[in-house]
């Protein structure tokens, strides 16, 4: 099948809508389907985009809105591919400790799915800059929005795995949550590593 | 599942369309605060080239983890790339010197000559300092434009070397030297400087303060005579300077450049290729000027070579 026809075909429609409004179905139609879906990179590979536009349209950037597409985007695509990548391990990790058998493949795929909501932080955030008040901070409220579309997310990415895998909410939830509270613990020593790194080379060319 | 699919193909359209609105209005903004970069294809046409000479000349000057060396190596480097690039019809140096080595300097110097042998326009911008060896890189080139209040002139030579003698005698520091020649441990910092030795050293500085003359007399093609009163070492603001016909006019950046543009007969919105516009490389360089802003004492020590320097 073609790229067109599988746009014409609408069966991709499908999966946002069970996405957004009916994960049991979800669940059923990723069990039908093959294990990993890779169009499903396409979101945090759009999210990213998305995050970067919204950043340069509240900071009304200069000419570092080039850098931020083209070094920002590669790197944070990237990013969010590992992030996932990590996530997804982990998850599988947490509910073999629950013995639950994981589908990789497919947690890898709901993950990456799950970023659909989050892409609506760009209409937000235009919609905010746009026609914002006087004395309204639309930085805030876009931080606001972007907070809750992620928890939004992660509901998703649990009832999905909770289905997924027949479990309980519960046991979904923590699998879900430990990952994400590992993966931020890691992005953050990575960060300062790599700042400290840095510094050390600076100092080593004074 | 009809309803749906055409619900979620709007809601990806709409997403799509606020994406587009959103670079829309990324780049208007950016037109409208004047940045440099805008969206379009890259200028490839005849324009300016802009070439800075930030603080002290030497020839390897200072490098970085993340950016390219400052010496003059680098700036003769660039010079030359632009000599030889059709797109770059005349170059403006802009400097903020106290001036630096000799050779360094000379390197320039003679760089800026072979350009506008060779019919490139070449002006100079002075900013806060053009002193000393910064004045010397100006005076080669084809017009010089100073601020009122820039630091100009020291022309000069001069070489310093500390003198630790009562100190290492305090503490009973004593320095083993063996040498080959009498002179070869001159400017010692361990001892006095004998007469001969003085003598000697202020030969290299006399022939180099001639060097010197020479070479601003031919890039400003004006007679040793009629700046050679003025030319021991004293600076001058830039409208002093003017006065002396030290430079040519009292001007901006800006108007260095549209002079620039007038010299090679470009129009007034002809692009400005400068150095460097990446703000990485701005914030990596501005990083490292924060870090590598203080000497060290070892380097401070070592600092006794024959420079066309202003001291501060």
């Amino acid at each position: 099948m073609t790229f067109v026809e599988t746009l014409q075909n609408l069966k991709w429609a499908d999966y946002l809508y069970c996405l957004l409004f009916d994960n049991e179905r979800l669940s059923v139609m990723l069990e039908e389907g093959k294990p990993f879906l890779p169009a499903t990179i396409v979101f945090p590979v759009i999210h990213a985009l998305f995050v970067i536009l919204s950043g340069s349209v509240l900071n009304n950037d200069g000419s570092l809105f080039f850098i931020k597409l083209s070094y920002g985007f590669i790197s944070l695509s990237i990013l969010w591919v590992l992030v996932n990548i990590f996530v997804t391990c982990l998850s599988s990790f947490t509910l073999s400790g629950m013995k639950i058998r994981p589908d990789m493949m497919r947690i890898f795929s709901i993950i990456n799915l799950s970023y659909f909501p989050r892409l609506f932080v760009l209409p937000i955030t235009v919609f905010l800059v746009s026609i914002h008040p006087e004395n309204s901070s639309p930085g805030l409220w876009s931080t606001l929005s972007s907070f809750v579309l992620t928890i939004y997310s992660i509901v998703i990415t649990v009832k999905t795995i909770c289905f997924l895998h027949k479990t309980t909410m519960m046991k979904s939830f923590l699998s879900v949550v430990m990952s994400l509270f590992f993966a931020i613990c890691a992005l953050l020593l990575v960060a300062v590593c790599a700042s400290m790194i840095m510094f050390y080379m600076l100092s080593q060319n004074m | 599942m009809d309803k749906n699919r055409q619900l979620l193909t709007v809601i990806v359209l709409f997403l799509a369309l606020t994406a587009i609105l959103s670079i829309v209005r990324i780049s208007i903004s950016m037109n409208n605060s004047g940045a440099k970069s805008k969206l379009g294809f890259p200028d490839n046409s005849p324009g300016i080239g802009v070439i800075q000479i930030y603080g002290p000349i030497t020839t390897s000057g200072e490098s970085g983890a993340f950016s390219q060396s400052g010496g003059s190596d680098a700036i003769v480097e660039k010079l030359d790339q632009m000599q030889n690039d059709p797109k770059i019809k005349a170059v403006v140096i802009r400097i903020n010197s106290p001036g630096g080595t000799v050779a360094a300097t000379q390197e320039i110097f003679r760089k800026i000559t072979e350009m506008r042998q060779q019919n490139i326009p070449v002006v100079a911008s002075m900013s806060d300092l053009a002193a000393s060896g910064g004045y010397y890189v100006a005076s080669a080139c084809s017009y010089i434009f100073a601020n009122q209040g820039t630091i100009t002139g020291s022309i000069g030579v001069i070489i310093s070397s500390p003198n630790f003698k009562d100190l290492f005698e305090k503490y009973g520091i004593s320095m083993n030297v063996i040498k080959s020649g009498r002179y070869k441990d001159i400017l010692s910092s361990s001892r006095e400087l004998e007469d001969d030795e003085r003598e000697l050293l202020q030969s290299v500085i006399d022939n180099t303060y001639r060097q010197f003359l020479k070479d601003v007399s031919l890039g400003r093609n004006m007679p040793i005579d009629e700046f050679s009163d003025y030319a021991d070492g004293r600076i001058f603001s830039g409208s002093q300077a003017l006065e002396y016909r030290l430079v040519d006019e009292i001007g901006t950046y800006s108007d260095s450049i549209k002079k620039a543009k007038g010299l090679a007969r470009l129009e007034d919105n002809a692009p400005v290729y400068l150095e460097s516009t990446s703000p990485f490389d701005q914030f990596f360089k501005s990083l490292e000027g924060r870090i590598s802003s203080f000497d060290t004492p070892a380097a401070l020590l070592n600092h006794s070579l024959v420079e066309y320097r202003y001291v501060q």
